[in-house]
């Protein structure tokens, strides 16, 4: 069966589902979230290709359903990444987080799907609106204020696109989503909003200081959605733009620079997604078959891996209480489960053979050589050696081996696990059989990963990594620090420049009242002295004094009129 | 029925100022350090075990670069046909990117508490 005339986008059921959560009853609530999900599965899996939903609005015919391969194996994740993670955190986290999540989920479908401009417009502030509730149930101070900043950054954000997709709609009178070209101010600002949801620099500094305030449960959510769907605009809007090679080097090795400096788990994790869609930034910049492909493959497996480590994370953090790499360490004695998936997890975004990562990753770098772009092509190798070193080996290093730290948890309940050892499975699954991911791409593959000199240059890269990290482990160190980024200009700069300002205001004001205010407020001062009601020319005189002076005149005109 | 409120209202408290009184960990088992059994630690973290380990690695290392005798590498560029490129490339550039994130965290890192203080 196909859907050739569609009444609803999918996007919609999710959305009644984030609406449902809140009123059902506990005990349904792991339930609605895998069914829900899963009915939208089975309904963007119906879709024909094409556009299969229009309406009028604003004057505009938007198209609320356009399906192709590359937009159902998007939706498909993000569905999928749904319910693991609605399963994975049903118990601990809070209704409101569980809904919000959803409805989160759902403005990511409905984007994968999105048509036209003003369609993805809507759905991306729709995310942008409910991953700042999820920020929020992290429920600390901490992750408000996080929430907060995260809110506006994606508002501002959201005001650059629509700038520019009003610009667009004026300039061509189109809004169909197309390959643009960056001839005009219009479509810079659409390449600006998008860059932003993908943490882009100079801005990347919000995703790792708004994911680890959420919940163990919310970072995991969050991980997916926000930067995926500014990939897969990237994708359609922007292929083969070449500055969109510059900035995702930039972001692999901001990733990885950051993620060695930095001492919580979750932020290790937050700076390592910034590096991975970095390499897909780089993917859709070469704009090759192969290349996208790549990045399609990448983006699917990526989101996999990384929610399978954000989860061994926060099992480790709701087990623990505890989320730097300072106060962890030997765990690995009493959580097995989540050691073994957060390794699986680890090797899986190193790109280690027979996982995920291997088969999507080198698509990409793979498509730098064939294009004969060698520096871009070396910098892809050192950073795959990069990845083994700072979330690879870092991550599970820190978290389950190095010191003992006398902390003795036991692996999470049993939904955790269950959603753990399934994105683990699914991490194997994609690394052995890469031909299950490899039908779905956009483009046909005549790709193989799997040759004997792959298989050595990769495992002579990863070891020779792995055996560096070992070396220099005295230098990693880890530190009771976090790392100034640019969010040191909005959280620290900001506020004090601003007290500088109203100092400086103080100060004005100050001057002013010396040389202005003051000087004319002697003013009224002088006139009051003289015609004051104290003043010697308003004073009432007693009446002796005027007699007397009248006595004055008096001679006065007298002795005058004698003299004339 | 008199100990619940008082039990909430603990949570709560130490939850700071969070409408949700989400506290993890409370009830995370922990032991004495250092944890011996009869006299020995785990068998992982045995001085003993931990050399094996090196040499097994080792082992595999030089496995991986030897297999290029073996084993055609396709050459893109110039440098990457060169015997145990990748192996040499990955552990220079590893070395890079430690030393240098090294070096920028004397200019970049401040106390975890930098913005907890206003």
């Amino acid at each position: 069966m196909t859907i050739t005339d569609l009444i609803f986008p999918p996007a919609f059921i999710m959305i009644i589902g984030a609406m449902l959560v809140p009123m059902v009853r506990a005990s349904f609530r792991p339930v609605l979230v895998v069914l829900v999900p899963m009915l939208t599965l089975l309904m963007i899996w119906n879709l024909d290709d094409g556009v299969l939903l229009t309406a009028r609005f604003l004057g505009y015919e938007v198209e609320l359903v356009e399906a192709s391969n590359v937009r159902r194996l998007f939706a498909t994740i993000f569905a999928l990444m749904a319910m693991v993670g609605g399963f994975f955190g049903f118990r601990h986290a809070k209704v409101t987080e569980l809904s919000a999540a959803m409805a989160y989920a759902a403005g990511a479908v409905g984007v994968a799907f999105a048509g036209d401009l003003i369609t993805l417009f809507l759905f991306w502030e729709f995310m942008a609106l409910f991953s700042t509730v999820v920020v929020w149930c992290g429920g600390t101070e901490a992750s408000r204020r996080a929430g907060i900043r995260y809110g506006i950054m994606h508002l501002i954000g959201g005001i650059i696109l629509k700038i520019g997709i009003e610009g667009v709609a004026v300039q061509t009178g189109s809004i169909e989503i197309q390959a643009l070209t960056l001839d005009s101010f219009a479509t810079w600002m659409i390449l600006i909003g998008v860059l932003i949801n993908a943490a882009a620099p100079p801005l990347s500094a919000w995703l790792s200081d708004a994911y680890p305030e959420a919940s163990p449960t919310g970072s995991v959510v969050l991980s997916a959605f926000t930067t995926k769907t500014a990939v897969l605009a990237l994708w359609l809007l922007f292929p083969g733009q070449t500055v969109l090679i510059w900035i995702g080097l930039y972001m692999i090795f901001y990733g990885i620079i950051y993620a060695l400096m930095e001492n919580d788990m979750r932020r290790i994790l937050a700076y390592s997604i910034v590096n991975q869609v970095g390499f897909m930034v780089v993917g859709v910049g070469i704009g090759t078959d192969l290349a996208l492909n790549g990045v399609a493959a990448h983006a699917f497996a990526h989101i996999i891996y990384k929610a399978l480590l954000l989860m061994s994370a926060g099992a480790v953090m709701v087990q623990t209480g505890k989320r730097k790499c300072t106060d962890l360490g030997g765990l690995y004695r009493t959580m097995p489960v989540t050691a073994v998936c957060g390794i699986i997890g680890a090797l899986a975004i190193s790109a280690f053979p027979y996982t995920s990562g291997f088969i999507s990753k080198s698509m990409i770098s793979s498509g730098a050589a064939y294009e004969e772009l060698a520096f871009v092509w070396y910098c892809l190798v050192a950073a795959s050696a990069g990845v083994f070193l700072h979330a690879g080996i870092k991550f599970p290093w820190f978290v389950f081996f190095q010191k003992d730290s006398g902390l003795r948890p036991k692996d999470p309940s049993w939904n955790m696990q269950v959603a753990m050892i399934f994105f683990a499975a699914a991490c194997v699954l994609l690394g052995v059989f890469p031909q299950v991911l490899y039908r779905f791409l956009p483009f046909a593959v005549d790709y193989v990963p799997y040759t004997a000199d792959h298989l050595v240059t990769q495992l002579q890269l990863l070891l020779f990594a792995g055996l560096a990290f070992f070396v220099t482990l005295p230098l990693m160190k880890r530190t009771l620090t976090i790392s100034l980024d640019a969010d040191f200009f909005y959280r620290r700069l900001g506020p004090i420049l601003w007290r500088g300002f109203e100092k400086l205001l103080g100060g004005l004001n100050g001057l002013m009242h010396k040389l202005i205010i003051d000087p004319a407020r002697l003013l009224p001062q002088f006139w009051m002295r003289y015609h004051g009601p104290d003043g010697p020319l308003a004073r009432t005189w007693p009446t002796g004094s005027m007699l007397m002076w009248v006595t004055v005149m008096l001679v006065v005109i007298l002795i005058g009129a004698r003299l004339l | 029925m008199s100990e619940q409120p008082e039990e909430v209202q603990q949570v709560s408290d130490r939850a700071g100022k969070g409408l949700i009184a989400n506290v993890y960990g409370e009830d995370c088992p922990r032991v004495e350090l250092p944890d011996l059994k009869d006299g020995q630690p785990h068998w992982l973290v045995r001085p003993s075990a931990i050399k094996l380990l090196w040499w097994v690695f080792s082992i595999i290392l030089a496995l991986t670069v030897i297999a290029q005798i073996f084993v055609h590498v396709h050459e893109y560029f110039t440098f990457d046909g060169w015997f145990g490129f990748y192996a040499i490339f990955g552990f220079v550039s590893c070395l890079g990117m430690v030393i240098f994130a090294k070096l920028l965290g004397l200019f970049l890192k401040r106390p975890d508490t930098y913005y907890d203080d206003h």
